[in-house]
């Protein structure tokens, strides 16, 4: 017997980074709001700076057991994944323990398509590449970073000439800058480029009754210990829930939207303690990231919508993106760079070789990536860290090398802007299934040319980064490392519901009293960090269901 | 040739060799990483795709090529064969066996570096060969310039 709860105005499905946004719009506007999230609420005393601690942690909740498989291509075998997920089910979602780095896009990302034609021809464009510019413009979305800016804390200096306008400054100077900061800062100048500290959702100085960081050096998979972090479950989350309008239902696993005669929904049917329960709500947002979205689509078939919600024109899934993250590493002998302290977001970027920064003329790929030089590593990653191909993995040796390089081996990092192909996707796998029977997301993806191009690229201009800074010697991760956290497309967003699924606000073509936010409805990745743009997406997607509603 | 170990005894002789002690200090079994390897395979191995027999079948891989127990081998025996074990080429025929010894190493690295709360690293041994003094709180401005030391 299925429980019914009071009716609201907005479910939400997840409380994470996203639709802890949301739910901060939607209860200032008045709206009722409840939010379905699998997981429990977290507090600082859940956590420790214990590194093993946060891998037992992140091995044990729901989204561990429900990871999507993987595969190349069709007609292969779908295998559990290789690359780590990281989410956390909990009130705050994966925000509680990321690094916090918030950066805007560049204007160029949201119409890469038509600007790398205009600039280089059609043929620029990988032929078997589904490149769609945005259905909006940086300048539309630039007081929604603006507004996230504001709610979330996000500290940073000016300096970027990448950057796309600002209509105001950050709300905090930017985090410390450490002597590694500042290495890597001046060394990037003396090659020509443009560096700048990254922006970061953490509080440089005391802001809005929260705490200034203490750069305790587990930043990176752990909640703050002092709610420095601006994660959703400490801004935006508490003020929707002091307006009281905000109900939160924890241990909640969403498993259908419904949908009436009419293809609208009706709300959303969760399982909590073995119990089904529905929850009518006049509008759906679903925000749990990428694959999670796309599943939930997909298991939730009916009449009006036979081939999954959204799904009637063969789109969900579909333009699938994941980043490919290459490292290089680099050894300074004899310096102690004291990279075991602070916070990842205390770092050096640069853009000179992402997005069209950079004459493309006789580049191989389109687009590019930041370059990233971050602070925090902990003991544990550094003795996993990947090592230079003449130094043994283990053994007498390796000890010898540890010891003597614990403190003098830096590393950097670069986010490749992958494009959508044809051929990479999510679908449902028809074979595994999560602990309570129902199929998991299955991912077809596989590096392209283009891509491989790009990450060679990067990976040089890393290697010029630390020569230049005084490496002595430099090395990089091997193969190209697939970013889980960084995944993109599948609900992409477009004007046209034969190429897309949700339309320019977020909503779906097929039943717009549904929202999808979140990254999987980004046309293009980009080659930053995510979740700042995740989160002013959601900002206006929630307004719009505001005005939807009113 | 001696009894045939158990699982346990058979990952302690490949945890010595991972991390020996020598003169740079203790080594995975006197830091307790090899007992924290030994608590924790089952439960990994399972996540990881790694079969539970996969101690057991490296054993008598190293029977049948040396004609003893891997905890019985010289040095260089046991090295030689884990180090076509960590390349799958150790002759086990098996699919997991690349896999099983990426799990063995991850643990012991876990045992050796991570929190002593979860009984290895013990005296923090692993910090201590790191020059990691431990987890603070606060990190001033000075104690994160280059070559500064920590107060």
């Amino acid at each position: 017997m299925t429980e019914t709860l009071a009716p609201v105005d907005v479910a939400l499905v997840g409380l994470g980074a996203a639709n802890g946004i949301a739910a901060h719009v939607l209860t200032e506007a008045g709206l009722d709001v409840a939010a379905l999230e699998a997981g429990p609420r977290l507090s600082v005393a859940d956590f420790a700076q214990d590194e093993v601690a946060n891998r037992v942690r992140l091995s044990q909740p729901k989204a561990l057991h429900e990871l999507p498989t993987w595969r190349a291509r069709a007609g292969e075998a779908a295998a559990p994944s290789r690359w780590p997920m990281l989410m956390v089910n909990a009130v705050g979602g994966t925000s509680v323990h990321y690094e916090g780095l918030s950066i805007r896009l560049s204007p160029w990302n949201f119409a890469s398509r038509t600007r790398t034609i205009e600039r280089y021809g059609a043929g620029a464009i990988p032929a078997d590449s589904t490149l769609a510019d945005w259905p909006f413009s940086y300048d539309e979305l630039e007081p929604y970073y603006d507004l996230v800016e504001r709610a979330i804390g996000v500290s940073g200096a000016d300096g970027n000439p990448f950057e796309g306008p600002r209509s105001a400054g950050y709300p905090m100077p930017a985090l410390r800058q450490t002597g590694w900061n500042e290495l890597l800062a001046d060394a990037a100048r003396r090659l020509g480029w443009h560096p700048f500290p990254a922006p970061a959702a953490i509080n440089s100085e005391p802001y809005d009754g929260r705490a200034a960081c203490t750069y305790c050096g587990f930043c990176m998979l752990n909640v703050c210990h002092c709610e420095a972090k601006g994660a959703t479950d400490v801004n935006v989350i508490r003020l929707a829930e002091a307006t009281g309008r905000l109900r939160v239902e924890t241990g909640s696993r969403v498993t259908r939207i419904e949908t009436g005669p009419d293809g609208l929904a009706t709300g959303a049917t969760f399982v909590r303690d073995g119990r089904e329960c529905f929850q009518p709500a006049r509008a759906v947002l679903i925000g749990t990231f990428t694959f999670e979205n796309v599943r939930l689509l997909l298991l939730s078939r009916s009449k009006a919508h036979p081939s999954g919600l959204g799904n009637g024109h063969g789109q969900v899934g579909r333009h699938f993106i994941a980043h490919i993250t290459p490292f290089v590493f680099g050894r300074f002998p004899g310096r102690r760079l004291n990279l075991m302290t602070g916070v990842g977001s205390q770092a050096t970027c640069v853009e000179d070789h992402d997005a069209d920064n950079f004459d493309h003329s006789e580049a191989r790929f389109i687009g590019g990536g930041m370059l990233s030089a971050l602070q925090e590593l902990t003991p544990l990653a550094f003795a996993r860290g990947p090592l230079p191909p003449s130094v043994p993995r283990w053994g007498s040796g390796w000890k010898a090398w540890v010891k003597a390089n614990a403190h003098s081996v830096g590393s950097i990092n670069g986010q490749v802007d992958a494009l959508a192909y044809e051929d990479t996707y999510l679908d449902l796998d028809p074979e595994r299934t999560d602990p309570h029977g129902v199929p998991v997301v299955r991912v077809t993806h596989s590096v392209h040319d283009n891509e491989r191009a790009a990450a060679t690229y990067l990976e040089a201009a890393m290697r010029d980064w630390l020569l230049e800074a005084g490496a002595a010697e430099t090395w990089a991760s091997p193969g190209r490392p697939v970013e889980g956290r960084h995944c993109y497309g599948g609900t992409r967003m477009g004007r046209d519901r034969e190429t897309s699924v949700v339309d320019g606000y977020g909503l779906l073509h097929d039943a717009p009293n549904v929202g999808i936010v979140g990254a999987s409805t980004f046309p293009t990745a980009g080659g930053v960090n995510p979740t700042l743009t995740v989160q002013a997406t959601a900002w206006r997607t929630a307004e719009q269901v505001v005005r939807t509603l009113a | 040739m001696t009894l045939a170990p158990g699982p346990a005894a058979i990952l302690t002789a490949i945890a010595r060799r991972l991390i020996p002690a020598d003169e740079h200090g203790p080594g995975a079994e006197e830091a307790g990483a090899a007992a924290y390897a030994v608590r924790e395979f089952a439960s990994r191995a399972a996540v990881e795709s790694v079969g539970v027999d996969w101690l057991g079948a490296v054993d008598r891989c190293a029977v049948e090529r040396y004609g003893d127990h891997l905890f019985a081998l010289g040095a260089d025996r046991q090295d030689a064969l884990l180090a076509d074990l960590e390349r799958g080429a150790g002759g086990t025929g098996r699919h997991d066996e690349a896999a099983g010894f990426a799990l063995v190493r991850d643990l012991v690295l876990e045992g050796m570096f991570g929190d002593p709360a979860w009984g290895g690293n013990r005296d923090r041994a692993g910090w201590a060969l790191l020059g990691y003094d431990g987890p603070r709180r606060v990190w001033t401005a000075a104690e994160q310039e280059l070559d500064a030391l920590p107060r």
